[in-house]
């Protein structure tokens, strides 16, 4: 078997009002060369590609392996949201080591103003179409919002408890230059917000941005490798409560897969669309049995969400699935900068999204390492 | 004034929204039950969650304060109303 690595990573810089010139087109190709450039590489080195955006259409893959000059012998759509990047990063990762592809580049981004954010979440599937828009529901918050509510009675949490995790997360921003909030928050900013869709206010949600991201997986023995990665959609057909996802089931298959345990993650990124979301993955991950606890004890003390998150770094649509991916792949790399986390040799990433109803039904994990 | 709810003709069990296949048994075999009225769960702004008494929540438009709720489709907009 071929090894595979992740051997670069890269983002093109989101922004919260893109101009008119910006494209999704532009976005994907420039997070494309931004890639090639950190792997050392060059466009025709590249015989795999992977795309994940909701804003392509009606291009494809294949249209953007054309305008980029790339001849690809693997070739891939994936539009399943945030849960888009890990699965690019699963199949890309078999296919280097099954010899089907070398160098393949995996890239996921949108370009999204007010009225094709409103587009997206209106028309996000036949479900929200049929059942959902017309409520109107603006989107998932007011769906996060009523499993915001059920987490809190389940835990015994307040908005306070939430407001340390958005805080810490903006503390980490602060040390990222792609993050488009970087500027301190403090408790009382966080709580003096203005209401969303309640228990949710401003910095509950992610800002909406434009922006790319980018890995390339390589047939090569240094740089990042994929220790364990396990999935599991549509674990309960959304006729749960939304504060379990997949990964409750397989989080002991990724552990064992990894050789290691959650105490051993020098730094983690979990999928960020709101507070409890984090909390719930993190329990599923068995990184945070009691989330009050968690929250009051270890939130700023471990090495979670070191880009800010998407709640301070901004959700550029698909690219939310691959922001954490490639936060990690960039701490083991040790190009992280000024946040770097110092010796940094085990990481794990999650992916989540896809409301189909009530609450996301995708989830996936990967555990990684630096070699 | 009824909300359609899809139970399984095989096993008996609703759903909602509509599947294709029963997430219970499996099979293909629809029945629609007219759903009158049931609780709400939980609220945020004028969406809530409402329980059906055949088991399933559905996410609706709340017009005003309730517990106990009509259910409608009001031109096509999942719709709950206080019950008088």
């Amino acid at each position: 078997v071929t090894p595979a690595r992740i051997v670069a990573a890269a983002e093109s810089p989101y922004t919260r009002h893109p101009s008119e010139d910006v494209t999704t087109e532009t976005l994907l190709v420039d997070a494309f060369t931004r890639v090639l450039a950190a792997a050392g590489l060059d466009r025709d080195d590249v015989d795999g590609l992977g795309v994940s955006s909701f804003t392509l259409t009606p291009d494809r893959a294949i249209d953007l392996a054309w305008k980029l000059g790339v001849r690809p012998r693997w070739l891939m759509d994936d539009g399943n949201g945030g849960a888009a990047g890990i699965q690019l990063l699963q199949h890309a990762v078999r296919a280097v080591e099954a010899g089907d592809a070398r160098t393949i580049v995996l890239l996921a981004g949108d370009r999204l103003d007010r009225s094709s954010f409103r587009e997206l979440v209106e028309h996000y599937n036949r479900a929200t179409e049929q059942w959902l828009a017309s409520i109107p529901t603006g989107g998932p918050n007011a769906l996060f919002a009523l499993l915001t509510q059920r987490h809190m009675q389940k835990h015994g949490l307040r908005r306070a408890d939430y407001g340390r995790l958005v805080v810490a997360q903006r503390r980490n921003a602060a040390r990222n230059p792609g993050a488009v909030y970087r500027e301190p928050l403090t408790l009382d900013d966080y709580l003096a917000a203005p209401v969303v869709a309640e228990p949710l206010h401003r910095y509950d949600c992610v800002p909406v941005v434009s922006g790319a991201d980018a890995l390339v997986v390589g047939a090569a023995e240094d740089g990042v490798a994929l220790r364990a990665l396990q999935a599991l959609h549509n674990v309960d057909g959304q006729q749960g409560d939304g504060l379990r996802t997949g990964l409750a089931d397989v989080s002991d298959a990724l552990w064992r897969d990894a050789g290691a345990g959650p105490a051993e993650m020098d730094v983690i990124s979990v999928y960020d669309d709101y507070p409890a979301m984090v909390l719930v993955q993190l329990a599923d991950l068995g990184l945070a049995d009691d989330p009050e606890r968690f929250l009051h004890e270890q939130v700023g003390h471990v090495a979670l969400n070191t880009s800010g998150g998407q709640l301070s770094a901004g959700q550029a649509g698909t690219a939310g699935g691959m922001h954490g991916l490639v936060e990690v792949v960039t701490q083991l790399l040790g190009r992280a900068g000024e946040r770097q986390v110092e010796g940094a040799r085990l990481g794990v990433a999650t992916g989540y999204g896809m409301v189909l109803y009530r609450y996301g039904a995708c989830a996936n994990a990967v555990v990684l390492a630096r070699t | 004034m009824s909300l359609p709810v899809p139970v399984c003709g095989s096993c008996g069990r609703a759903t909602f929204p509509p599947r294709a296949l029963c997430p219970h048994c499996g099979a293909r075999a629809w029945r629609e039950e007219a759903v009158a009225g049931g609780m709400v769960e939980r609220v945020s702004g004028h969406v809530a969650e409402v329980r059906t008494p055949l088991g399933p929540l559905v996410v609706v438009r709340l017009v005003a304060p309730a517990t106990r709720v009509l259910l409608e489709l009001a031109d096509g907009v999942p719709t709950a109303t206080p019950t008088a």
